[in-house]
């Protein structure tokens, strides 16, 4: 060793960045699978999602789905609509959802003829915002309402319908009944290039894609396996878990700030140094 | 610093690079391997040719996924389908995921590059377990024939045009191939020798210096190792998922968790402040 002091500083430096590593794990896995913020009292609640999809027809489907998580995914809360739905895998990208209530009734891609069911969020009855992540990781809250339209590539515009009023309000503090054989039954595993996932029971018989329907549907007490992605692309996450609280998000974004300058700085001065001490200078 | 650390270095940067596709994180691990090889590079290591060819390599997949890919709700100008291959609208949202796609060319080309900027080859070498050091001797002697090879040819083809032989066409050149072939099979000769001489395959290597296995490559791998980890963990929580920019470009999310493993990525960068 070169320098036994700063061997020793290094060591004992590498050997307290594991608790720190680990800490971070701690922390990032807590705040993802919610011990932190979330308690069991919340799991007794029931809570409403409104599903709504917009065919290119003008038909609108309206649907509204009880849950007693805190928060599900896009890709929970339109397995347990009930609506039939397909997906497809997109090469590295994960899945794409490609059908939706037998809309298009056939396809080869989930670009089919330049049109894909888009896919928007609406948060307490808000305005339509474009989702910002896949189906699979998008999560929804009580009051919020997932939204699909069948679109070409170049519009953009949100469903016409409103996602208020679909779902009841004040929410009903009596739980709806749990359907878990109804879950296990209702979505087949991914097997195939493509992934169908047929309504079934009651819930099964096609929706017209002309009527405008309200339902509640009840909430399997286990999350559906597997994942997807919304609907243009998206990476599939198995399980669904929900993303990162805000906090963590917003120190990551700080952090990462902070390094990013560091960095330039350090970078530009590098720079500047070997200009200066370049030969002929 | 040792080579194993370089390893370990380049192969955590690597796994933070190809884990997620959020381009915010390749873009912090390009920026920290820039400076790493500003900093810690050879001083008669050449970065030219590195960052022009990862210039091209950036400004080509950038270019062809914005005239190949047509998806995306922003349409900046629209190819007649007419046009074999583009064809169709232009996007901005292709134009950003060509970008992210290009950041992660970009870092991942300079993730690798200390192993021969910062390294000497005969450090590489000698940085592989000993099963696997004929190996890496043979390897390494192969990959080297190439451009030993190119540089005969070019010698070559000059002596014959000094003599009034050979052109720069084609057809001229099967004048050069005989020649570079028998210098080619030549010099192989005196390279089996010369490795022989020196004991190659006889029995265990002696080294004349061994690498130092020194306090700021033990920091090095550490923290390369906990960049893995964390990461890792970090895909697997789903605080690291992929990011797309289809239909709409969205602000990509940035977490803790991966951001920490672009800190630990920053080590080489402090061992080398310190010692």
């Amino acid at each position: 060793m070169r320098c036994p002091a700063f061997a020793t500083r290094v060591l004992c430096l590498g050997a307290a960045s594991l608790p720190v590593v680990a800490a971070f794990t701690v922390v990032g896995v807590a705040s993802r699978v919610g011990l932190v913020s979330s308690g069991c009292a919340q799991a007794s609640s029931v809570h409403h999602a409104a599903l709504v999809v917009e065919h290119s027809s003008g038909g609108v489907v309206k649907i509204c789905v009880a849950f007693t998580e805190a928060q599900i995914t896009g890709e929970q809360l339109l397995h347990r609509s009930g609506v039939e739905y397909n997906t497809q895998p997109f090469g590295g990208n994960g899945d794409a959802v490609c059908q939706i209530d037998n809309e298009p009734a056939g396809y080869s891609s989930c670009f089919q003829d330049g049109k894909f069911w888009a896919m928007f969020v609406s948060r307490s009855d808000g305005a339509w915002a474009f989702a910002s992540q896949g189906v699979a990781n998008q999560t929804f809250g009580d009051g919020d309402a997932e939204g699909f339209r069948y679109q070409s590539q170049s519009d953009s515009s949100p469903p016409a319908a409103s996602p208020a009023g679909v779902c009841p309000r004040p929410v009903p503090a009596t739980p709806v009944p749990v359907s878990t054989s109804r879950a296990a039954s209702a979505r087949p595993g991914p097997s195939a290039a493509a992934t169908s996932h047929p309504t079934s029971s009651t819930a099964a018989t096609s929706l017209p894609a002309a009527a405008t329907r309200d339902a509640t549907v009840s909430a399997p007490s286990s999350p559906s396996p597997g994942g997807t992605t919304p609907a243009a692309v998206a990476q599939a996450k198995a399980g669904g878990a929900p993303p990162a609280s805000p906090g963590s998000a917003t120190a990551g974004v700080w952090i990462a700030f902070a390094l990013g300058a560091s960095l330039i700085a350090l970078l530009a001065a590098q720079l500047a140094r070997q200009r200066r001490t370049r030969p002929g200078r | 610093m040792n080579p194993r650390a370089w390893a370990a270095w380049s192969a955590a940067s690597l796994v933070v690079v190809l884990t997620s596709t959020n381009p915010a994180y390749r873009a912090l691990v390009l920026l920290i391997a820039l400076n790493v090889l500003l900093s810690l590079r050879r001083r008669d290591a050449a970065m030219r040719p590195l960052l022009v060819a990862t210039a091209v390599a950036v400004v080509l997949a950038t270019l062809l996924n914005t005239v190949l890919s047509h998806t995306g709700n922003h349409v900046v100008v629209t190819i007649p389908s007419a046009v074999p291959g583009i064809g169709g609208p232009i996007t901005v949202e292709a134009v950003v995921y060509g970008v992210d796609v290009a950041l992660g060319i970009a870092a991942a080309v300079l993730s690798l590059a200390p192993l021969s900027r910062v390294l000497h080859p005969h450090e590489l070498l000698d940085a592989f377990p000993a099963p696997l050091q004929r190996t890496a001797a043979l390897t390494g002697s192969a990959i080297n024939l190439v451009p030993a090879v190119m540089r005969n040819a070019v010698a070559i083809s000059e002596a014959q045009r000094m003599r009034g032989g050979a052109g720069t066409r084609l057809r001229d050149w099967h004048a050069v191939a005989a020649p570079v072939l028998l210098s080619a099979l030549d010099e192989s000769i005196q390279l089996a020798e010369a490795m022989e001489a020196r004991g190659f395959g006889s029995g265990p290597r002696t080294r004349f210096a061994t690498a130092r296995m020194d306090a700021a490559s033990v920091l090095v791998i550490v923290c390369s190792v906990a960049a893995v980890v964390v990461t890792v963990v970090a895909r697997v929580s789903g605080s690291l998922p992929d990011w797309y920019p289809f239909p709409s470009v969205t602000v990509p999310e940035l977490a803790v968790l991966p951001v920490a493993a672009c800190i630990l990525l920053t080590a080489p960068l402090v061992a080398w402040r310190r010692s």
